[in-house]
């Protein structure tokens, strides 16, 4: 089994093993290495002494080439019997004397050479000098066995060592392991647990402090998140649910096959298949009217193959078919989902059953409102045409009568005047005077009738201008009179000048014939500007009105007074009123009885092009 | 009516207390000889035109002026004004158009057809003497009619 598949206790063990062994190796091999190092300087040493000795006692032998003495100091040598071999060189390198004695010429090297280890032995080469002269060369050869000896020893004691070592340290190790792969296999099998049982609420056992107590930590921490997660996902999930159920539309989700996926409460009511019995069959087959299962199926293969539909991610209006077999209308809108490879499909679809028949009723009821439109246009034109005879008529017949009785009463003033008596005579006056005063009133009605029925311009009006005209027209109500005409600053404004020169005749004649009785009689003519309207005023001082009455006084034919008082047939400031409306303006009035009136109207200033 | 006399005004007025009025006002202003009344358009078409009634006259006797009331039974007066204004031996008689209407749409197509005057007939009766009496002047005694005209259009 390789090293990285072992079990983490077997891997501990081994690491431990091999790193103790493997130190204690080294440490022996070091230490063998050094003493055997520190053996051959100690022998090398010991033995070139010894050379030394016998150079130094060998010296007069060689002075005098005395062979025996020579051969004498080297017997000394048979004490160490390491000492395999001894001689004595000359001063030209020939064999003078050896040890031992019948030791034969090839145990010799040829010639002096220098001092080490050679074949398997130690040799060393000692020059014999007196004084400055040299006299010879000492060679002696040791063999190596007290070295080899002390080789063995130690391999056998650093053998002894490192086996126990290796029990000792297999021992502990057996023991302290523990402490590091106890922890992490209660995690491995807490995760294992974990990951079969799929309960999240399992905890693993801290048992110490250290790195691995903070993997636990950590551990049990991701438990807990993925527990928190699981929860938040498993709430969405049920309120996403929820959502779904209590859409208003009916919630299809069908997969690339077409297969129903889901299928809310609303579906279940809409199509009449229950969850279960929707999920799994062909959304074609089951809610899509045999007619239209062929495009259905035609655009979804259109769409995994291109990406793109024309029925997707817009409101479409279709017939859908219930569980029995009737069809109803319906609009959808179909959104692909994507997640990763997957490609889903999700319709919301509303039942519009009731809008249709809602909108089929406005078309209808638009249809008889349209017919009750030109009915009633008809019916109005038909009755504006009448009117319009009828004031045509009015203007033309109900004169004619009128002139009869003036001219007829005029020509008997004229030709019988003088049979009649004075009292006759007035009342021929009085007939006339009648007559004269209907014929007035005619006018001034056709006028008012007229006033709706012109078609308004709408130009700017030079107001300034057009008050002192009508100022002018009005000159012979002035004639003898006292008269003060105070005329402000009158801006221009937007309307039809021929209807708003009406306006000013009526209010300022009225001013002129209520203030009859004042002397002098004060006419004030003035404008305020308020924003979008300017607010147009004719002030008298002059006979006024109690404005308890105010209200009747824009009506046709209302009159405040009396026409013995003040001549009048009630149709002027109705005329005003209308005007004014016309052009979207107000009117309105200030007064007091015997204190004068006020009379404002509004009017759009004009228009800056 | 004589046929052979030359007309001077003719009056075309429905009206009788109208006719009757204009007739007294013209009298006074010593206006009243040779008018010739007419009490409806087609009357008044027929003696322009010397048709029916008037089929002897001579259409170059034209009348210097004529009176004209607008609302009239049969022929109504705007229809009279557009054909005495579109027939070239006519149209150069001075016509006044004389009524009770104010409508504007009867003044506008009046001068639109070529109406010499028109004047509102006032109820009050000095009013009405006085228009008549003015424009009776006017047209008979100051304005100086075209003679030529009648003359080189008439093609017998």
């Amino acid at each position: 089994m390789p090293m990285r598949n072992m079990p983490i206790r077997r891997k501990l063990m081994t690491i431990n093993l091999l790193t103790s062994s493997t130190v204690l190796l080294l440490t022996c091999t070091a230490f063998i290495t050094y003493e055997i190092i520190t053996l051959q300087r100690n022998m090398l040493q010991g033995y070139a002494t010894r050379a030394q000795i016998i150079a130094a006692n060998s010296t007069a032998a060689l002075a005098f080439q005395n062979e025996a003495d020579a051969t004498d100091v080297l017997a000394a040598l048979k004490t160490d019997r390491r000492i395999i071999v001894a001689c004595i060189y000359n001063n030209a390198g020939e064999m003078f004397a050896k040890f031992p004695t019948n030791a034969s010429i090839g145990d010799f090297p040829a010639r002096p050479d220098k001092s080490g280890y050679r074949r398997g032995h130690l040799e060393i080469f000692c020059p014999i000098v007196q004084g400055d002269r040299s006299l010879g060369t000492v060679f002696l050869q040791a063999d190596l066995s007290a070295l080899t000896d002390r080789y063995l020893a130690y391999t056998w004691l650093a053998a002894g060592i490192i086996a126990g070592s290796i029990l000792v340290a297999y021992l502990l190790s057996r023991m302290l392991q523990k402490q590091i792969s106890v922890p992490i296999l209660a995690l491995a099998e807490t995760a294992y647990a974990i990951s079969k049982r799929r309960d999240f609420s399992v905890r693993a056992v801290k048992f110490v402090n250290d790195e691995t107590g903070l993997l636990t930590d950590a551990f049990n921490e991701m438990l807990s998140q993925i527990q928190k997660q699981n929860r938040t996902l498993m709430e969405s999930e049920t309120r996403v649910r929820a959502v779904v159920n209590s859409a208003l539309s009916a919630v299809v989700v069908i997969d690339a096959e077409g297969k129903i996926a889901d299928w809310n409460v609303r579906a279940e009511q809409m199509f009449g298949w229950t969850h279960a019995e929707a999920l799994g069959r062909e959304l074609a087959e089951t809610i899509i009217p045999p007619c239209h299962r062929e495009a259905h199926r035609r655009g979804m293969k259109h769409f995994l193959a291109s990406g793109e539909g024309p029925v997707l991610n817009r409101l479409t209006e279709m017939s859908a078919l219930r569980r029995d077999g009737s069809e109803f209308p319906v609009e959808l809108s179909i959104s692909p989902m994507k997640s990763g490879d997957l490609v889903a499909f999700c319709g919301f679809v509303t039942d519009i059953t009731e809008r249709k028949l809602a909108e089929a009723e406005i078309q209808k009821l638009n249809n008889t409102l349209e017919q009750r439109v030109v009915e009633r246009t008809a019916q109005l034109e038909a009755a504006n045409k009448e009117l319009e005879a009828f004031s045509y008529s009015v203007s033309h017949d109900l004169r004619a009568p009128l002139r009869a009785i003036d001219g007829f009463s005029q020509a008997v003033q004229e030709d019988y005047g003088a049979q009649l008596p004075d009292e006759g005579r007035r009342y021929l006056q009085t007939i006339r005077a009648g007559a004269q005063r209907m014929g007035v009133l005619i006018d001034d009605l056709l006028a008012f009738a007229r006033l709706s029925r012109t078609p308004l311009t709408n130009r700017a009006v030079k107001t300034d201008d057009l008050v002192r005209d009508v100022i002018k027209d009005l000159n012979p109500q002035q004639q003898g009179r006292q008269i003060e005409i105070q005329i402000g600053e009158l801006p221009a404004c937007q309307g039809d000048a021929a209807l708003l020169k009406q306006v000013w005749v009526n209010l300022l004649s009225n001013a002129f014939k209520y203030t009859g009785n004042r002397n002098p009689a004060v006419i004030e003519i003035g404008c305020k500007l308020e924003p979008d309207w300017n607010v147009y005023f004719v002030r008298d001082n002059g006979a006024g009105f109690d404005m308890k009455y105010a209200h009747k006084l824009f009506g046709v034919f209302q009159r405040l007074h009396r026409a013995d008082e003040y001549e009048g047939t009630g149709v002027g400031l109705a005329i005003v009123q209308r005007v004014i409306h016309r052009h979207g303006g107000r009117v309105w009035v200030e007064a007091a009885l015997d204190r004068g009136a006020t009379f404002y109207f509004t009017l759009k200033g004009e228009t800056k092009t | 009516m004589n046929e052979n006399k030359i007309v001077e005004i003719l009056i075309v007025e429905d009206t009788p207390e109208d006719l009757e009025l204009a007739l007294r006002a013209l009298k006074k202003a010593n206006l009243a000889n040779h008018i010739q009344t007419a009490r409806d358009g087609a009357e008044a078409l027929e003696f322009i035109f010397c048709d029916g009634a008037h089929a002897g006259r001579q259409i170059e006797d034209i009348p210097k002026v004529i009176l004209l009331d607008l609302k009239l039974p049969k022929v109504d007066g705007l229809e009279v004004l557009r054909r005495i204004k579109n027939d070239p031996r006519t149209m150069s008689i001075p016509v006044v158009v004389l009524t009770s209407s104010k409508e504007q749409r009867d003044l506008v197509e009046s001068y639109r057809l070529g109406v010499n005057s028109y004047i509102v007939k006032p109820v009050n009766f000095e009013g009405f003497l006085s228009a008549v009496q003015e424009l009776g002047m006017y047209w008979l005694l100051l304005n100086q009619p075209p003679k030529m005209e009648p003359q080189n259009v008439t093609p017998n």
